[in-house]
């Protein structure tokens, strides 16, 4: 593998939509950071449930805003509580009670869409012109199962999904016993056929970093408690998998 | 009339699980303040007569029906709070399951979780004699990682809290650990399932912060 190629991912990664947060780990009232290529962002949600995607870099002290909270549906700074509304623009100093912040002080905004389950932000400075890819049809709508972060390069993670690495989306075919109370996932496989059944798990990669991937797990269709617990155990295997085949590779390539 | 004096330690994470032990569990203890740092008080004669291998956090005291020995170390102090909390608090073990459950999370807070500790004190206050050099991040976030797993499966099934419907010592042992995990450069946003739970445990009542624990968010 050329250098080349291994830096191309990251640069891929920074353009169109792309996934920032599953719906469910970003509560009313509540922040988190993300990251777009070299983009440090703060997604956070209002009371009401609108998403809103800032940069991450109060304009007063460099302070993440991604490190501070929600207050009265603005984003706040956790140093000195500066509040930025939907449209990033700085509406309340608590040092100065009276005063109306200037017009000109402010963060950069991002767009964001909520779809599929997931929270998408594009930072490329395009338009947007078209929707985030659709994971499933409209007809299946999907149940979230979990985020998880791996820590190994995004190839690493579609080699092991069977992928090739520009398809950030895979579907994986997940057998489930009907036995609702079977957990362990090595018990013997019933031989009745007729007692398995499969869900389809898609599993949507962003490269964070070079040797960083977070993976959004979701469940095409309904899906009983045990099921989402299943999917989630099946992505901790993965996680575990990948990084100890990444890590035997790294020890490979300096023998 | 009980009057309990906890030996404390502000900046000490174990002293912090402590001090939210008994504000949470709802129990008074007077703040005794041990300096660790240029007096080393730990290691003074009369604080060793308390506590012998120099051990913050240390309780001590007369409760409502007699003297309470020194207990020392966070993992005896909350098992000691929860009991003087008594049942009607709701922080006492409520059946067997239960207690084994609460049981196997002190135990791993007090191992899994040193390496968080270790590397706390070293990003705020350097090394020590008893910090090897090659500290790094890997059993720290490992620790994390188990916790996230479990956490995930428990939100799944429309719980909130490490054990059982309720929240027990085993949060308050974790707790501290993953509050404090950015003070060494960890981030919260690769554990959304341990975010939701810091928040329910920052909305208990009693709940108090630390340096570096801010009450929000």
């Amino acid at each position: 593998m050329t250098e080349q190629e291994q830096h191309a991912p990251e640069e891929v990664d920074a353009h169109g939509w792309r996934p920032v947060a599953l719906g469910l780990d970003l509560p009313p009232a509540s922040v988190t950071g993300a990251r777009i290529g070299e983009q440090r962002l703060a997604i956070w949600r209002n009371s009401h449930g609108d998403v809103r995607a800032s940069d991450d870099r109060c304009p007063h002290r460099g302070m993440r805003l991604s490190l501070g909270f929600v207050r009265d549906d603005m984003l706040a700074c956790l140093y000195h509580g500066w509040r930025f509304d939907a449209e990033g623009r700085c509406r309340t100093i608590p040092a100065h009670p009276g005063l109306k912040p200037a017009a000109t002080i402010r963060t950069t905004t991002f767009p964001t869409i909520e779809s599929d389950g997931l929270i998408w932000c594009r930072v490329d400075g395009v338009e947007p012109p078209e929707s985030p890819p659709a994971l499933t049809s409209p007809a299946h709508p999907t149940t979230p199962v979990r985020t998880i972060r791996i820590d190994a390069p995004t190839r690493s993670v579609s080699r092991a999904l069977g992928i090739s690495p520009d398809d950030r989306t895979a579907r994986v075919n997940l057998p489930i016993h009907d036995i609702a109370d079977t957990p362990d996932d090595n018990a013997p496989t019933p031989s009745d056929a007729a007692a398995m059944s499969a869900v389809t798990v898609v599993v949507v990669q962003h490269a964070v970093g070079r040797e960083e991937t977070r993976l959004y797990v979701l469940i095409e269709g309904d899906a009983p408690t045990t099921t989402i617990q299943r999917a989630s155990r099946w992505a901790s295997s993965l996680r575990d998998k990948v990084e100890r085949e990444h890590k035997d590779a790294i020890v490979v390539e300096h023998v | 009339m009980s009057d309990l004096v906890l030996y404390d330690d502000e900046l000490d994470e174990d002293c912090y699980r402590a001090r939210l032990a008994l504000a949470l569990c709802g129990v008074t203890a007077r703040l005794h303040a041990i300096d660790v740092t240029m007096a080393r008080e730990q290691d003074a004669s009369s604080f060793r007569a308390l506590s012998p291998a120099g051990r913050l956090p240390a309780l001590q005291g007369v409760t409502g029906t007699g003297d309470l020995p020194a207990i020392c170390g966070a993992a005896a102090v909350l098992r000691a709070v929860a009991v003087l909390a008594g049942p009607a608090s709701g922080w006492a073990p409520v059946d067997t399951g239960e207690a084994a459950s609460v049981a196997h999370w002190l135990s791993f807070a007090e191992y899994e979780l040193a390496a968080a500790r270790r590397l706390r004190r070293l990003a705020l206050f350097g090394p020590s004699a008893d910090d090897c050099d090659t500290q790094t991040s890997t059993p720290t976030h490992a620790a994390l990682r188990v916790m996230e797993d479990h956490m995930t499966l428990r939100r799944i099934s429309g719980r909130s809290w490490f054990v059982g419907d309720r929240p027990t010592i085993a949060d308050i042992a974790l707790f501290p650990s993953f509050a404090l995990c950015r003070d060494y450069g960890l981030s919260h946003d690769d554990y959304p399932a341990l975010r939701r739970w810091q928040t329910c445990v920052k909305g208990l009542p009693g709940f108090i912060a630390m340096p570096g624990v801010p009450e929000y968010g």
